[in-house]
């Protein structure tokens, strides 16, 4: 399988290969060393707290859907430019309209519009919110890109590059 | 869940009770992909003390959340709120920390009733 893995000299931080459902401990590993690795760089706060939210759900969002037979990747990785963030995991078909539906409301939507959405499902406690929130935080970065690729694997990367 | 000073986990936040000041804090994160039990637990453990208005103030001060803990923790301070309506929510969060200074005021709109945030010196 291809991977859209495209990084000249990448410093890998964190990765999480999964093809199973359960990975708990490798889950608790991976933020540990992504954490190690955003304290040791002075980093500033608000920028630790939305790596840490998008590297999470975004982990969480490839255990969530990892199916058997297929794989599901989530790697952190450091390069020249700054930091990348990407999450592979494959799409249930029975789900691909409805992530597709996802996708057409978010890329239509306002930051503001997307927030108050997410209040309204949880409020009203109906719905997920995960993709809300990664599209809405990820807008913080300097690019962002969350797609269906190939009809079979959702794909996102976010990353941070200072001169950008 | 044995007692109401809980340890923090990788997935949960500590949960410290101060009897004299009527005080709940969960501190920490709250990461787990399912935490629906946990936060029931802890419902079912507070409520007795509800009931004897043995809680008054509810601090929350995490340092992130998931998702799926959004969810929970809106259910938590609702509960609180409807069972002790004198109930006082303080939002704690680190200095600098804008997004969850954000989050705490979504919460305080969601919540419909003013929420006292207060900031942390970092590690506070």
């Amino acid at each position: 399988m291809h991977l859209p893995l495209n990084i000249e000299n990448p410093e890998i931080i964190a990765s999480i290969r999964q093809s199973e459902l359960c990975w708990n401990d490798n889950f608790t590993d991976a933020i540990s060393m992504f954490e190690t690795f955003l304290d040791s760089n002075d980093f500033q706060l608000n920028y630790k707290r939305r790596v840490a939210f998008l590297f999470t759900e975004l982990l969480q969002n490839t255990q969530k859907h990892s199916l058997n037979s297929k794989l599901s990747w989530c790697w952190i990785v450091k390069t020249n430019k700054g930091i990348e963030i990407h999450s592979l995991n494959p799409i249930n078909q029975a789900n691909l309209q409805k992530i597709n539906s996802e996708f057409q409301l978010l890329s239509q939507s306002t930051a503001e519009q997307i927030k108050a959405k997410i209040k309204e499902r949880i409020v009203n406690n109906t719905g997920g919110i995960g993709l809300m929130e990664i599209y809405r935080k990820a807008s913080h970065f300097s690019h962002h890109l969350i797609q269906a690729k190939d009809t079979i694997y959702l794909y996102c990367k976010i990353t941070h590059y200072e001169n950008a | 869940m044995k007692t109401l000073n809980i340890k923090s986990t990788d997935y949960h936040p500590k949960v410290e009770y101060n009897k004299a000041a009527k005080q709940l804090m969960l501190q920490g994160k709250s990461l787990a992909e399912n935490p629906q039990s946990w936060y029931q637990e802890l419902i079912e453990e507070i409520n007795p003390m509800l009931n004897r208005n043995e809680i008054n103030t509810l601090m929350l001060h995490f340092e992130y959340f998931n998702t799926a803990s959004a969810k929970q923790i809106y259910q938590l301070i609702k509960h609180c709120k409807t069972m002790q309506q004198t109930l006082t929510v303080e939002w704690h969060y680190n200095k600098d920390d804008d997004d969850m200074l954000e989050t705490g005021e979504d919460y305080e709109e969601m919540c419909d009733f003013k929420f006292k945030f207060i900031e942390k010196g970092v590690g506070g």
